[in-house]
Order: C-alpha cells, then sequence, then structure tokens
C-alpha cells in the first residue's frame, strides 16, 4: 500500500509538473527547458520558511506559488525582448543559475540540502504518504478543471493565437505581453506548488532534484502527450512518471530503453500520443463520435 | 475633416538599415488608398510600422486624430485599424471560426461580434462551410479570405491590406480584388500594399509609388498607371511604354 500511494504522489507530481509546464509551452508555444527551476523555487521557498520560521504547510505552499510565479513573471518580461532559441537557452541558463544558487549558498543549505520538512497537517492530523497522494491527486483535477476553463475562456485562444503567429495576434488587438507573461506566471506558479508539495511528501530536498535533467523530462512529458492537449499531457507524465518503475528490471539498460520510446514516438507520433491531429487522438475522438452517434440512432 | 490616417515622416530601421525614409501620406475617409513599388521598397514595413508590429524610428502615426506613435498595437486595433497581413497569417491550429472569433478579441459587445461573424459568413459562405476546419486545411485563396474576414470581425473603419495577391492564382487574384471594390463602395477605408501595381491601381483610386523606402510618385491612380517613372520603379528607367 505503502509502495503504490509513493508511486501515485511521484507520478501526480509529474503529472502536476506536466500540466503547468504545458501551459506556457503547449499553450502558449514559449520553450522554456528549464521549468525545474520553478520546481525547485517552490520547494525550496517551501523548505526554508517551514525549517527556519515555523510556517506550516499550507501557508509555506501559497509563498512558495507567490515566489515562483513572481520570477516567472520576470521570465515572462524577458521573453518579450527574446524569442524561440534564444528564450530557450535563457530558461536553461535560468535553470543552471538556480541550481548554483541552492547549491553554494548556505542559506539554502548548501550541498547538504535542507532536511527535517514537516509533513503536511490538518489540526493534529499529520499527513501520511497515503493522504500526500489523496492531496496531491486533487490539486492535479483542480488544475485540470482550471486548465480547461482557460483554454475555453478567451485566454486560451489568444494564447493559441500567439503560439500559432505572435505578430498576427498583436495586429488582431490580443495583448500580447499581458497573455505570454499571465501564461508564464500561471504555469511557474503551478510548477512552485508541485515543488512545494514535493518538499513537504520528501522532508528532504537539494540541489539535484530540480537539475537540467528534470526539467528536460517535464518537456519530454509535455511533447510526448502532444503539446496543448491536457489528456495528452497527463498521459505524457503518467508513463514517463511510470517508466522507471516499470522498466526497473532492466535496471541498467532503463535509460536506453526510455528514450529509445521517446525516438519511437515522434517517429510515430510527431504531434504527441494525443496531440492535434495524431493518430490515437483522431481514432478516440472518432471512437466517441461513433458512440455517441449510434447512442442517438438508438 | 480631418484624415482618418496620417503618416508623418515616418522611419523604419532594421538594425542600421533604414527601409522606410520619411514617409508621410494622409487616407482620408472612404478613400481607397494603394502603394505600389517593387519588392524590398518598404511597402510592408510602412504597414507594419501603421500597426505597431514594428517600431517607428521616427515621424508620427496619427489614427483618428489619436497620435499612436509608440503606442501598442491593440490600441490601433481599437482605434479602428483592421489589418490584413502579408502572407494571410491565419492561426493554422484554430478552427476558421476561432480565427474569425479572434479578430473580434477587442470587440467586448458580443452581439456586435455575432453581427460582425453573420456578415463575414455573408460575405465569405466558403467561410461559413469550413467553419470547424482548422485553418491550416484551407487552400490558399480560403485562408486569403479567412484572412480579410478576420479583419473585419473588429468592425475596422479603416482596413490595411498587405499583397493581397501574393502567391494566389490568377482567378482568386481577381477575386479577391473584387471583393476590396466592394467592401470600399460599402464604405470601408481601404489602405492597400501591392506588387501587383496594375490590379491596385485598378481598384485604388489614389496611388503612391514607393521606390528605396520613399515616395517617389503620387496622385490619381489613373494618372499613374502610364506615367514613366510609375515603369521605371518595377523593370529600370530605360524602359519604353508602349
Amino acid at each position: 500500500m505503502n509502495y503504490w500511494a509513493v508511486l501515485a504522489t511521484t507520478v501526480g507530481i509529474w503529472v502536476l509538473l506536466a500540466l503547468s509546464l504545458n501551459i506556457i509551452t503547449g499553450e502558449a508555444g514559449q520553450p522554456n527547458i528549464g521549468h525545474a527551476a520553478f520546481f525547485g523555487i517552490g520547494a525550496y521557498t517551501s523548505a526554508i520558511l517551514n525549517t527556519k520560521y515555523g510556517v506550516d504547510f499550507w501557508g509555506a505552499l501559497i509563498v512558495a506559488i507567490a515566489v515562483s510565479a513572481l520570477v516567472g513573471a520576470v521570465l515572462g518580461l524577458i521573453s518579450m525582448r527574446l524569442r524561440n532559441d534564444f528564450l530557450a537557452i535563457t530558461t536553461i541558463g535560468l535553470n543552471f543559475v538556480t541550481v548554483a544558487v541552492f547549491q553554494t549558498v548556505h542559506y539554502f543549505g548548501g550541498a547538504m540540502g535542507i532536511g527535517g520538512i514537516q509533513p503536511p497537517r490538518i489540526g493534529g492530523l499529520a499527513f501520511g504518504t497515503l493522504e500526500i497522494a489523496g492531496l496531491i491527486w486533487v490539486v492535479v483535477a483542480l488544475v485540470v478543471i482550471l486548465n480547461r476553463h482557460l483554454q475555453k475562456a478567451w485566454f486560451g485562444y489568444a494564447l493559441r493565437a500567439i503560439r500559432d503567429d505572435e505578430a498576427a495576434a498583436a495586429a488582431m488587438g490580443i495583448d500580447v505581453r499581458r497573455y505570454k507573461v499571465l501564461a508564464f506566471v500561471i504555469g511557474t506558479g503551478l510548477a512552485g506548488l508541485a515543488g512545494s508539495i514535493y518538499a513537504h511528501f520528501m522532508t528532504f530536498i537539494s540541489a539535484g532534484d530540480f537539475g537540467f535533467n528534470i526539467s528536460v523530462t517535464i518537456l519530454a512529458m509535455v511533447v510526448l502527450g502532444g503539446r496543448g492537449s491536457i489528456p495528452g499531457v497527463m498521459l505524457g507524465g503518467i508513463v514517463l512518471g511510470m517508466a522507471p518503475e516499470v522498466f526497473r528490471f532492466i535496471s541498467d539498460y532503463r535509460l536506453l530503453v526510455f528514450g529509445s520510446i521517446l525516438v519511437l514516438v515522434m517517429r510515430f507520433f510527431p504531434s504527441g500520443l494525443l496531440g492535434q491531429g495524431s493518430r490515437l487522438q483522431e481514432l478516440l475522438t472518432g471512437f466517441i463520435r461513433r458512440e455517441g452517434a449510434g447512442a442517438r440512432v438508438r | 475633416m480631418a484624415p482618418l490616417l496620417e503618416i508623418q515622416n515616418l522611419e523604419v530601421c532594421y538594425g542600421k538599415a533604414r527601409v522606410v525614409k520619411g514617409v508621410s501620406l494622409q487616407v482620408s475617409r472612404g478613400d481607397c488608398l494603394a502603394i505600389v513599388g517593387a519588392n524590398g521598397a518598404g511597402k510592408t514595413s510602412i504597414l507594419r510600422a501603421v500597426m505597431g508590429l514594428v517600431p517607428a524610428a521616427g515621424g508620427r502615426i496619427i489614427l483618428n486624430g489619436v497620435d499612436l506613435t509608440g503606442r501598442p498595437a491593440w490600441e490601433r486595433v481599437t482605434g479602428g485599424a483592421g489589418y490584413v497581413p502579408e502572407g494571410r497569417r491565419v492561426f493554422p491550429a484554430l478552427s476558421v471560426e476561432k480565427n474569425l472569433l479572434a479578430g473580434a478579441y477587442r470587440v467586448a459587445d458580443q452581439k456586435k461580434v455575432h453581427h460582425s461573424l453573420a456578415r463575414v459568413y455573408e460575405i465569405f459562405p466558403r467561410l461559413q462551410e469550413r467553419q470547424r476546419q482548422p485553418a491550416s486545411t484551407l487552400s490558399g485563396g480560403e485562408q486569403q479570405m479567412l484572412a480579410i474576414g478576420r479583419a473585419l470581425m473588429a468592425g475596422p473603419q479603416l482596413l490595411i491590406i498587405d499583397e493581397v495577391s501574393m502567391g494566389l492564382a490568377p482567378v482568386v487574384v481577381n477575386q479577391a480584388f473584387q471583393l476590396i471594390d466592394r467592401l470600399h463602395h460599402e464604405g470601408l477605408t481601404v489602405l492597400l500594399v501591392e506588387q501587383n501595381a496594375r490590379k491596385a491601381l485598378q481598384v485604388a483610386e489614389w496611388g503612391y509609388l514607393l521606390e528605396n523606402g520613399k515616395i517617389i510618385l503620387s496622385g490619381r491612380a489613373t494618372d499613374l498607371r502610364g506615367h514613366p517613372d510609375f515603369v521605371g520603379a518595377y523593370f529600370g528607367r530605360n524602359v519604353q511604354v508602349k
């Protein structure tokens, strides 16, 4: 039971991270290969508030979201001046700088990391692994609902218009700066939220947990599942989040298999497993439509 | 009456290259005006500066009496300008209808949006047939209709069209110009930029000939068509006009 709860929590955190990056990269089309930086900023903010200042999980969570979103807003403003590959490299740089700061500055625990983080509690009840697993999936559900609303609102149209053609979107009167910054704020704020839960779940964090390889994994989840597709990105998070467990039996060859799957999916599903126009997505929607039509006839 | 659009001594630079060098022109209400010139003359840059998509390095852009120089692009849209960009630039992943709705982004009144949508579908029945399709699946001509329809969605007073003929079959080009003529006769003010000068000057009342970022000739479209400088700007100075 404990094993499954831990696995569910880990996968839930990956799914949340993939959903958060999807708003920036999938919906608004802004490259971000340093998303783990915001995951780390959330985790460290929460850990420091909890261990040094005695703030409980719920208070620390809110501040962690706010701090990550604030740094995200700055990156959003930078994205107005930098495009595509330049922005991608800036985000990588941000990830390395963040990790270096966590690793070297004594206040952040240096190479030793931060331990003794309290698990979340409500009243007198401290959360065990099962409760944390429940918490993360409730959060995932809320984020999916929020994301669905945003997709259907003007916000979603505006972001996709910016993703498709920024200049044309501006010429339609869409305030590109505002929406880009908003996408970064929401996406990075949610990564901070994931970080905060992660810190209180692990009770110990160190800079290595938020390195560049984590950023690449999150991006792979979004691309694998299908940029812009909520079910797709969730599937990507689940598949790649579970992969280390599923392929545990081949131990040393895990990364090899992992990488090969990615290459094959990109070859046969270039828009991701459930991305717009992918064969799997068309099959599924075709099936749902047929079922729906059948139901009406009956 | 003050002109709808006034461009005063506009300069546009890309890095050190000055591509628009002190262009001034006025578009009055009800006019149809064409800026023509060869490739690289700076035509598109003028329009991009008018729409706020590139900064003006000098000069002023006044729309509806409001000085919009240095203001963001969306203020041009709320100020009454609708823009059909070069190469159509529809949003490929969005459906036809969502492309159109994106054009009405700055219109808060939903009644007006529905009214505009109905009007665009009336002008382009083909778009209504394909309203749910992603824009990327449309033909070049249909994408051009969509780009024009999208610009009409905000109910502009001034329609700015960049290279409507680019990449389209001759038959479709003719249809596009007929449509522009129709919109103009229905009261819309139009500013065209075109490489296809012959077509543009058939539709427009006024023409401006641009060469190397400067206006070298302007006047009534009918007078401009046979002017030696006009032919020279396209084919070189020593060409005889017959």
